[in-house]
C-alpha cells in the first residue's frame, strides 16, 4: 500500500531537484507532526514504562528502584499470571487460524464472479469495520448471556447451557467466536492475493486433469503463501493484544475461573485495579518480547512453506 | 481552495475560544462532582437529597454521577492517580486504607464542629472513619448481613422458616427441601461461598476476623478451607445454585432472577417496592450462625472528599448536609441502611413502608446482637476481595478441589498483605 505513495513523492522531487533539497529544514518541517508524535507519545512513554518495569510505583508515590523483583514474580510466583498467559495463547491459537481459514474460505466464494460480490464484499467485510468496538462486544455478550439466543440454540439441539460467558467451559470460546466473525480484513487482502493469480495456471492445470482439490493445493495456496504469510503475522500480533472484547464479555473480571483472563486484561487489573504499575509495566515489556519472539518464530518458518514468485527453490 | 486553510484556522481558533470561555463560569457558580455507586433506585434517591442541598445552597451546582460497584472503582482509580477525582465521592471500607495511604482523602477532624457535625451520629458507626487524629469520611448510614428469602415457598417446601439463633445445619436441610420440592427449578439458597463479606461474618462467627487492628490476616488457611468445604458440601447437596447460575449477574442476583429462593446481603440494597419483586413473598431473617451470630453494625460506606479538590467549603458542606439534614435524611429513606443520624433514624422511622419498614424491624430484631464493626482494612483488601471470588470460582465448577485452592488462595492472601506492608 505505501509503494505507490512513495513513488508519487519522489518523482516531483526529482523533476525539480533542488526545491527542497537546498532546505532539508522544510522537510523535517513537513514531517515534524509524525516525529513528534513518535516520541511523545510513543518513544516517551516506552521508555518511561521501561523504566517502572525495574521499581515498586503504585501510580501515586515515587518509584522505588527494585530491580529485576517484578519480573522474577512474574515467572516464579504468581499463577494468574501463568492463567493469563494460557488463556492468550490459547485465544491466539485457536482464533487464529479460525478466522483466517473463514476468510480465506469466503475470499474463495466471493472471487467467482458474479453480479452482486460488491455487495457480498461490502457486507462480509462490515464486521471488521466495527473491529474492537464495544457496543459490538456488549452485542455479543447479550447473545452468549443465560437465556440469550446461543442458549436457546444449543436447547433445541438438545444440549441445555446456562450462557456461555458463564460457563468456563465455553467463555473462551465466546470470544474466538468473535474474533473469527471479524474475519472481513484478513478476507479483503486474500481477495485481492486471489486477484492476482495468473488464469493460466488454472487452465494449464485444467487441461493436464487436475480437479478442484489439486487446483486448489498445487496452485492456490502456493501462490497465495506470501499472502496468507502477511495475514498470520499481522493477525496473530492482532490477537495477542485483544483487551476490549475481554473486558466486556466478562465485565474487567477475566472470569470465569480465569478462561478469559487476557494478558492485556490483567496486565490492566494489577495497574489500574490493584495499583501495581511498576508491575504492569514489566508484564507489558514481557508481552512485547513475547510477541517478538512468535513472530520472529513465524518468519523463521516461512522459509519452508512461503513462495515468491519468481524465487528459485 | 486557497482560502480553506485560513478558514479553517479562523473556525478553530472560534472554537478554542468559546470552549474557554464556557468553562470559566461567569454567574460565580461552584460546580461539584459527588459520584456514587448502586442502582437506578439509589440514584433517584440521592438526587433528591441533592436537589434539596442545591435549593438550601443557591450559588453551588452539584453533578451526581453513578456507577455499578466495580466499575465506579476502576473509574476512580483512574481518576485518582490521574488528579481529577470528583470533588466528594463514597468510600468503600476495603478501599479506604488505599486511598488514604496515598493522601488522597480529605481529613474531616479539623473541620468537625465548624461545617461537619458528628455529634448527633451514634459513635458505633464513626470508627471505620476514624484513623488516630484523622476522620476520613462521615459515616453514610448503618448496616448489617440480612438473608432475603421467600417465606411462602418455604413453606411450601415443608422447610422450618428460619429465625434467630438457627445453625448452617439448619440452612442446609432448608434449602435442600426447598431445591427438592421446586425440582431444582428454585434453588434453596444461591451459592455463599465465593464471597467475602459472607466469610467474615462466619469467622466473626468463630470470634475471628477478616484482618487484625494491625492489618495482618485474623484467620489462617483451615478456616477458608472449613468455609469452601462447607459451601461445596451445600452445593453437592443441591441446596445452593450450581456454578453457572451463581455466576450469572446479567440480570441480578440468583435470588433476584428467581433462581433461588434465599441469599444474603447486605440490608441497604432494597428499595421499597423490593418485595413486589416477588409479588410480596418476601421476608428478611438473620444469618444462620455457628458458635455466635458474628453479624456488625458497620456503615454502609462513606462519605468522603478529595484532598485536591478546589472546594474544599462547599464539599464539607454538601458531606454534612448528605448525613445530618433532616431533609437529605427524608429523601434517602433507608436507600443506604438505617441513617447514621440518630434524629434522622427516628424522623424517618414513622414513615417507612414495604420492605424499608421490614429492614428496621430487622435491625430491631438483631440490634441488641450486632458487635461493633472492624477497623478499616488494610492496603490490598479491595484485592483480595476479588481474588477470594477468583479462587472459589474454580471451586464452583468443580475445576479444584476446595482443600487445595483454598490453602492456595490463602498463600498469595499472605502474599498480597506483605506486598502491602512495605
Amino acid at each position: 500500500m505505501t509503494t505507490p505513495l512513495t513513488r508519487s513523492a519522489a518523482r516531483p522531487r526529482r523533476r525539480r531537484s533542488g526545491t527542497y533539497g537546498d532546505h532539508p529544514a522544510t522537510g523535517y518541517l513537513f514531517l515534524s507532526p509524525w516525529i513528534l508524535g513518535a516520541l511523545l507519545m510513543f518513544l516517551g512513554p516506552m521508555l518511561a514504562s521501561l523504566y517502572l518495569s525495574f521499581t515498586d510505583y503504585d501510580l501515586f508515590s515515587t518509584p522505588n528502584w527494585i530491580g529485576l523483583e517484578n519480573y522474577e514474580r512474574m515467572l516464579t510466583d504468581d499463577p494468574r499470571f501463568g492463567n493469563s498467559v494460557l488463556a492468550t495463547v490459547r485465544f491466539v491459537v485457536f482464533g487464529v487460524p479460525i478466522q483466517l481459514a473463514a476468510a480465506l474460505g469466503v475470499a474463495l466464494l466471493l472471487n467467482r464472479a458474479s453480479r452482486m460480490s460488491g455487495v457480498y464484499r461490502s457486507a462480509f467485510y462490515a464486521p471488521s469495520l466495527l473491529g474492537g468496538s464495544v457496543a459490538l462486544a456488549l452485542v455479543w455478550r447479550s447473545l452468549f448471556t443465560a437465556d440469550g439466543p446461543a442458549d436457546q440454540l444449543s436447547g433445541l439441539f438438545g444440549m441445555p447451557s446456562r450462557g456461555w460467558v458463564n460457563d468456563p467451559q465455553l467463555a473462551l470460546a465466546v470470544l474466538v467466536l468473535l474474533i473469527v466473525w471479524q474475519f472481513g480484513a484478513p478476507m479483503v487482502i486474500f481477495l485481492a492475493g486471489l486477484k492476482q493469480i495468473p488464469q493460466e495456471l488454472y487452465d494449464a492445470a485444467a487441461v493436464d486433469g487436475a480437479n478442484a482439490w489439486h487446483r486448489f493445493r498445487s496452485i492456490t495456496v502456493p501462490m497465495l503463501s506470501p499472502v496468507i504469510f502477511f495475514n498470520l503475522v499481522l493477525n496473530t500480533i492482532n490477537a495477542f493484544q485483544v483487551f476490549n472484547a475481554a473486558f466486556v464479555v466478562s465485565g474487567g473480571t477475566g472470569g470465569p475461573s480465569d478462561t478469559t483472563l487476557f494478558y492485556t486484561l490483567y496486565l490492566w487489573r494489577k495497574g489500574f485495579v490493584e495499583f501495581n504499575m511498576g508491575y504492569a509495566s514489566a508484564m507489558a515489556w514481557v508481552l512485547l518480547l513475547g510477541i517478538a519472539l512468535v513472530t520472529g518464530l513465524i518468519f523463521r518458518s516461512a522459509r519452508s512453506w512461503v513462495h515468491y514468485a519468481g524465487e528459485k527453490r | 481552495m486557497k482560502k480553506t486553510p485560513v478558514a479553517a484556522t479562523a473556525l478553530a481558533l472560534t472554537l478554542l475560544a468559546t470552549a474557554c470561555g464556557g468553562s470559566g463560569g461567569s454567574d460565580g457558580e461552584t460546580t461539584l462532582r459527588f459520584a456514587i455507586w448502586g442502582s437506578e433506585e439509589r440514584y433517584e434517591v440521592v438526587q433528591a437529597a441533592v436537589q434539596a442541598f442545591m435549593d438550601d445552597n443557591p450559588g453551588i451546582q452539584v453533578e451526581t454521577t453513578i456507577a455499578e460497584y466495580d466499575p465506579y472503582w476502576q473509574r476512580m482509580n483512574t481518576e485518582m492517580a490521574g488528579g481529577n477525582a470528583p470533588d466528594v465521592f463514597l468510600m468503600s471500607d476495603r478501599h479506604l486504607r488505599e486511598y488514604t495511604g496515598r493522601n488522597v482523602v480529605m481529613d474531616l477532624a479539623p473541620h468537625v464542629g465548624e461545617g461537619v457535625r458528628t455529634d448527633d451520629i451514634i459513635p458505633q458507626v464513626m470508627g471505620l472513619g476514624t484513623d488516630g487524629d484523622h476522620l476520613w469520611g462521615l459515616p453514610m448510614s448503618q448496616i448489617t448481613i440480612t438473608m432475603p428469602y421467600n417465606p411462602g415457598l418455604w413453606e411450601e417446601a415443608g422447610a422450618e422458616a428460619p429465625e434467630l439463633g438457627w445453625t448452617w445445619d439448619d440452612y442446609l436441610e432448608a434449602a435442600q427441601l426447598v431445591s427438592e420440592h421446586t425440582d431444582e427449578e428454585v434453588y434453596g439458597a444461591s451459592d455463599f461461598g465465593g464471597i467475602e463479606s459472607w466469610f467474615k461474618v462466619y469467622l466473626s462467627q468463630k470470634g475471628k476476623s477478616l484482618y487484625t487492628e494491625d492489618g495482618e490476616l485474623g484467620y489462617t488457611a483451615d478456616d477458608v478451607v472449613e468455609w469452601w468445604e462447607m459451601a461445596t458440601e451445600f452445593r453437592e447437596a443441591g441446596a445452593t445454585t450450581p456454578g453457572e447460575i451463581t455466576n450469572d449477574r446479567t440480570a441480578g442476583s440468583p435470588m433476584f432472577q428467581r433462581h433461588s429462593a434465599s441469599e444474603f446481603t447486605p440490608d441497604s440494597t432494597f428499595g421499597p417496592d423490593h418485595g413486589e419483586q416477588f409479588d410480596g413473598d418476601f421476608a428478611l431473617a438473620p444469618l444462620p450462625q455457628a458458635d455466635s451470630l458474628g453479624l456488625y453494625a458497620e456503615p454502609a460506606m462513606l462519605i468522603s472528599a478529595s484532598a485536591r479538590t478546589s472546594h474544599e467549603e462547599e464539599s464539607l458542606a454538601l458531606i454534612d448536609y448528605i448525613v445530618n439534614e433532616p431533609a437529605a435524611a427524608e429523601a434517602l429513606g433507608m436507600a443506604f441502611g438505617l441513617p447514621a443520624n440518630q434524629t434522622n433514624r427516628e424522623h424517618i422511622a414513622a414513615g417507612l413502608e414495604g420492605a424499608w419498614q421490614q429492614v428496621y424491624e430487622y435491625e430491631e430484631l438483631v440490634g441488641p446482637e450486632l458487635k461493633e464493626g472492624p477497623p478499616a482494612p488494610p492496603q490490598g483488601a479491595s484485592t483480595l476481595f476479588d481474588l477470594f471470588t477468583t479462587y472459589y470460582e474454580d471451586v464452583m465448577f468443580d475445576r479444584a478441589d476446595p482443600e487445595e485452592q483454598a490453602r492456595a488462595f490463602y498463600a498469595e492472601a499472605e502474599q498480597v498483605v506483605a506486598d502491602n506492608q512495605d
